[in-house]
C-alpha cells in the first residue's frame, strides 16, 4: 500500500496513522497550502478532491485511485494464468504429445 | 521438406493468423456500436466519439468506421494497461503543414490511430509467434546438442539486468514498473506484491524453457537459415529488447557454460570494459533509441552500460559457437535459396503493408519492427522506399549482398538457378533500385565485374591487362569529375558543415553581403572566439585547427582533406559535418569508447542544433568510432587486414567481404542486429572455408 500511495500522492516523510483516523468518529483533514490537490475516483465513479497528502494517503488506502486500470491488477492476473497454463502444460505434455 | 514438414508449418501459421485475429479483432470487439458516419462531413464527431471511448474500440472497428479523406495510419502504443491490450488508446489528428522550405507544398493531414500494446502481453504473444516460426527449422539429423540448464537461470538474470539498467526507459511504459523484488509497508513488514516484475521474469523463464527445447533439437540448423533475420526482426513492441539478440546471447552463456571462449579475444574486451566503466558518467537518462531499438542502450548508467557490453561479447561468441557446432550442416545452397526467399518476402510484404494500414500494423507487431513498414508505395520526397526494413540504406546494402552472394553461390557450390530464383532474383533486383543505395549498387557492380574476370579470363597477363584497362576508366572518369570542383571547396566541406551544425552563441558582424565569419568559413576568427561561445566539440575544435594551422606538405593533399574530398561525392559530408560537431570525447573516449551500442552520451553530452531525433552518424566505422575509440578501431582494422591475408586465397571469400567493407564507410548498417550477425556469420565462414570453391 505504500506504494501505491507514493506513486498516486507522492513520497512523505511522516508516517500515516490510519488507525487513529479509523477509530476518531469526527477526523477532520486540515488543508495543506503546499499540497496540490489531487482528484480520485472509485468504482463507483464518485470523485473527490483531496488537499492535503494525509487524506490522500488515507483515500488511496480505502480503495480510491487516480488511474482506472488499477481497480483490476492485470499483472498479477497474467502472473497467476501463464503459471497454470505453465504447469498444465508440464504435467499433461507426456500425455498429449505422446499421441 | 517433405509433405508432413509443409502440412505442419501450414497448420501453424494459420494458428498464428487465427490468433491475431482474435487478439486485436474478436477479443478486443466492443459491446458498443462503433461510430457510423453518414456523411464525410463527420470527422469531428468521429473523432471526439473514439477519443472520448477509449480502451474500447479494436483497430478493426474503428477503421472499418472511417470513411474520411485524410490520411490514416496506425502505431502501437507501448504504455497500454492489459485489460486496454489491443484496443484503441488515442487518435491524433495532424492538420496539413507547410513543407519546409517549400512555398505552397502542404503535407497531406493525418489521422494517427495509436493502439494499446503492452509490455508483459508483447513479450507472451511475441515470443510465442517467433518460437513457433523458430519450430519451423528442420531438426538436427543428432541429438548431440545440450543446454546446460545454468544457461536459462543465467540468462534471466541478464534480462533483470537489462530492467535494472535502464529503467527509465520502463518507467515510461508504467508507474506501475519497478525492478524491486518486494516493498516495504509503513510498519517495516515485507509485501511481495511486484507482480510487474515476477509476470517480466515469468514470461522470460517460460520463453527460454521452450527456446532451449527448439535450439537442442535445431541448433545445427540455425545458419542455414540465418537470412529470415532481415524478415523477422524480432524487435519485442514494447520493450528495449529483441528476441534474436536473446537467443544469441543464451548461445553466447552456454557457450561460456560448456567450453572455454577465446582468451585474448575476452581479456582485451574485458580491459575496455573496465575503462568504459571507469570513464562513465552514471545518469538516469532515458534517451529514444528509435529505429535502433532492441539493439541499442537508452540509458547512461552502469547497470545498462554492463548489459550492453555482456550482450555484445556474448552476441560475438554465440554466433562463433553457432557456426562452430554447425559446420557439418552448413549448406550454401539453402542459405542462397533462403536469402533470396527472404529478400522477396520483405518486398512482396513491404508492399502489401504500404497498401493497407492494418496489414501494416499486424506486420509490425508479427515481424517485430524497429520502426512501422512505409505507408505508401512511393519512396521519402520520391526518393528510397525502405518498405519493412528500418533502413533504406541497411536494406539496399542486403539486397545487393543477395545478389552477390547468389552469383558466387552459383559459382562456389553450382547453385542451380530455377525459374523461380530468376524471379526472386528479379524481386531483389527491383527492391535493390527502389532502396535507391548508390554505393551498394555501385560497388556491386564493381565486385560483380571483378568476379566475372577473376572466372573467365584464367591468363595472367590478360587479367592484369584488363584490370589496367578498368583503372585506368576509372582514374579517368575520377579526374574529368574532380576538374568540375574547385579543391579548396572539397577539402572544407566537412569542417563547413560541422560548424553550421554547431550551436554557436557569438553574435557575428555581418559583411556586405550579409554571411557571418561561419558562413564565411573563416576558421582562424572562429578559433579565436571564447569557446564557450562557439560551442565547438572537441573533434570539431582538434579538426578546425588541424585544417586551419596544420603541417601542409606542397601539392599533397592532407588525409581530413582527402576525406573531406571523397565524402562530398559519396553524399556524407553533410552527415559526417553533423557528427563531428556532436563528437565531444574526452581523452579516454576517444581512445577506448563509449561502450558498444552506446549512443546516449554522445547525443545528450553536446549540443549542436539538431537537438531532436535520432541522428546517426550514417558510417559503421563512425559508428564503432563512438563504441570502441581509436585503439579499438585499430585493433579492428588490424585483425580484419590480418584476416584477409591469411584468406587472400579465397577469391569469393573476399570479395564478399569486402562489399561490405566498402559500404560500411558510409552505412550505418552494422549497427542494425540482422546485418551485424550477417556479417559475424559471413566471417566464420570464410575462417572455416566454407565459401571456397575447393
Amino acid at each position: 500500500m505504500k506504494r501505491q500511495i507514493e506513486l498516486i500522492c507522492g513520497a512523505s516523510e511522516s508516517t500515516p496513522d490510519f488507525e487513529a483516523i479509523d477509530n476518531s468518529s469526527n477526523f477532520i483533514f486540515t488543508p495543506d497550502p503546499n499540497f496540490t490537490p489531487i482528484r480520485l475516483f472509485d468504482l463507483d465513479g464518485n470523485v473527490v478532491f483531496l488537499n492535503s497528502w494525509i487524506e490522500c494517503a488515507y483515500y488511496v488506502r480505502g480503495g480510491w485511485t487516480d488511474n482506472i486500470s488499477d481497480f483490476f491488477n492485470g499483472e498479477k492476473f497474467l502472473f497467476f494464468l501463464i503459471a497454470g497454463l505453465f504447469i498444465a502444460f508440464n504435467l499433461f505434455k507426456d500425455k498429449v504429445f505422446s499421441r | 521438406m517433405n509433405k508432413l514438414n509443409s502440412i505442419n508449418i501450414f497448420w501453424k501459421i494459420l494458428i498464428i493468423f487465427v490468433a491475431l485475429i482474435l487478439i486485436f479483432g474478436y477479443f478486443s470487439n466492443s459491446e458498443l456500436e462503433p461510430y457510423a458516419s453518414k456523411s464525410v462531413d463527420g470527422f469531428s464527431d468521429w473523432l471526439n466519439y473514439y477519443r472520448e471511448l477509449k480502451c474500447e474500440f479494436s483497430l478493426f472497428e474503428i477503421t472499418k468506421s472511417y470513411i474520411f479523406e485524410h490520411e490514416i495510419t496506425l502505431r502501437n502504443e507501448p504504455s497500454g494497461d492489459i485489460e486496454c491490450f489491443g484496443k484503441n488508446f488515442y487518435i491524433d489528428y495532424i492538420r496539413e503543414q507547410k513543407v519546409e522550405d517549400g512555398f505552397d507544398k502542404f503535407s497531406p493531414s493525418k489521422v494517427i490511430l495509436r493502439i494499446s500494446t503492452n509490455l508483459h502481453l508483447d513479450l507472451i504473444f511475441q515470443s510465442a509467434i517467433w518460437l513457433i516460426i523458430f519450430s519451423f527449422i528442420p531438426k538436427n539429423k543428432s541429438n548431440e546438442f545440450k543446454i546446460n540448464r545454468w544457461t536459462i537461470f543465467l540468462s534471466l538474470a541478464l534480462l533483470y539486468l537489462h530492467t535494472y539498467g535502464e529503467k527509465e526507459f520502463y518507467k515510461t511504459l508504467s508507474r506501475d514498473f519497478s525492478h524491486l523484488f518486494f516493498f516495504r509497508e509503513y510498519n517495516n513488514s515485507l509485501v511481495f506484491s511486484n507482480y510487474y516484475l515476477y509476470t517480466y521474469l515469468l514470461s522470460i523463464f517460460i520463453m527460454f524453457y521452450f527456446l532451449k527445447n527448439i535450439l537442442e533439437s535445431r541448433a545445427y540448423n540455425l545458419v542455414n537459415y540465418f537470412p529470415y533475420l532481415f524478415l523477422f526482426y524480432g524487435t519485442f513492441a514494447s520493450l528495449n529488447l529483441n528476441f534474436f539478440v536473446i537467443v544469441l546471447s543464451f548461445l553466447g552463456i552456454n557457450k561460456l557454460l560448456v567450453s572455454k571462449p577465446n582468451f585474448k579475444f575476452s581479456i582485451f574486451y574485458l580491459f575496455f570494459f573496465i575503462i568504459w566503466m571507469f570513464n562513465l558518467e552514471n545518469i538516469d537518462s532515458n534517451f529514444d533509441v528509435d529505429k535502433i531499438r532492441g539493439f541499442a542502450n537508452t540509458s547512461q548508467t552502469y547497470f545498462s552500460l554492463i548489459f550492453w557490453s555482456l550482450v555484445f561479447y556474448l552476441v560475438a561468441i554465440g554466433t562463433y559457437y553457432l557456426v562452430e557446432i554447425s559446420i557439418d550442416s552448413i549448406d550454401l545452397k539453402l542459405i542462397t535459396n533462403n536469402l533470396l526467399i527472404t529478400s522477396s518476402f520483405l518486398i512482396f510484404f513491404g508492399i502489401l503493408s504500404s497498401l493497407n494500414q492494418v496489414f501494416n500494423f499486424l506486420s509490425f507487431y508479427v515481424f517485430g519492427l524497429n520502426k512501422t513498414g512505409m505507408n505508401s508505395i512511393t519512396g521519402v520526397e520520391g526518393n528510397a522506399w525502405r518498405g519493412l526494413a528500418p533502413s533504406a540504406e541497411g536494406i539496399g546494402e542486403f539486397y545487393a549482398f543477395v545478389i552477390l552472394f547468389s552469383v558466387i553461390s552459383f559459382i562456389v557450390s553450382n547453385f542451380d538457378f530455377k525459374t523461380h530464383h530468376y524471379i526472386m532474383i528479379f524481386i531483389t533486383l527491383y527492391g535493390l533500385y527502389r532502396a535507391n543505395n548508390a554505393a551498394a549498387i555501385i560497388s556491386l557492380t564493381i565486385l560483380l565485374i571483378i568476379t566475372i574476370i577473376h572466372k573467365n579470363i584464367l591468363d595472367k597477363k590478360l587479367k592484369t591487362l584488363v584490370y589496367l584497362i578498368l583503372i585506368a576508366i576509372l582514374l579517368i572518369g575520377a579526374y574529368s569529375l574532380l576538374n568540375n570542383y574547385s579543391f579548396e571547396f572539397l577539402s572544407g566541406a566537412i569542417m563547413y558543415e560541422s560548424v553550421q551544425a554547431s550551436n554557436i552563441d557569438y553574435e557575428f558582424n555581418l559583411n556586405q553581403y550579409n554571411l557571418s565569419a561561419a558562413e564565411e568559413a573563416n576558421y582562424a576568427f572562429l578559433l579565436n572566439l571564447p569557446k564557450d561561445q562557439t560551442n565547438f566539440s572537441s573533434s570539431l575544435q582538434y579538426l578546425l585547427n588541424s585544417y586551419t594551422y596544420g603541417n601542409k606538405i606542397q601539392n599533397i593533399p592532407s588525409v581530413l582533406s582527402s576525406i573531406s574530398a571523397a565524402s562530398y561525392f559519396i553524399n556524407r559530408s553533410e552527415k559526417w559535418g553533423i557528427f563531428i560537431s556532436k563528437y565531444n570525447p574526452d581523452v579516454y573516449e576517444l581512445l577506448f569508447g563509449y561502450g558498444p551500442n552506446q549512443f546516449p552520451e554522445y547525443f545528450l553530452g553536446h549540443n549542436n542544433i539538431y537537438q531532436d531525433g535520432l541522428i546517426l552518424p550514417h558510417s559503421s566505422i563512425l559508428s564503432y568510432l563512438l563504441f570502441f575509440g581509436i585503439i579499438g578501431l585499430g585493433v579492428l582494422f588490424v585483425v580484419v587486414g590480418k584476416f584477409i591475408l591469411v584468406n587472400k586465397d579465397n577469391f569469393y571469400g573476399i570479395i564478399l567481404l569486402m562489399f561490405f567493407l566498402i559500404n560500411f564507410i558510409k552505412s550505418d548498417s552494422l549497427i542494425y542486429f540482422p546485418n551485424l550477425v550477417l556479417i559475424s556469420i559471413l566471417f566464420n565462414l570464410i575462417r572455416f572455408r566454407l565459401i571456397s570453391k575447393d
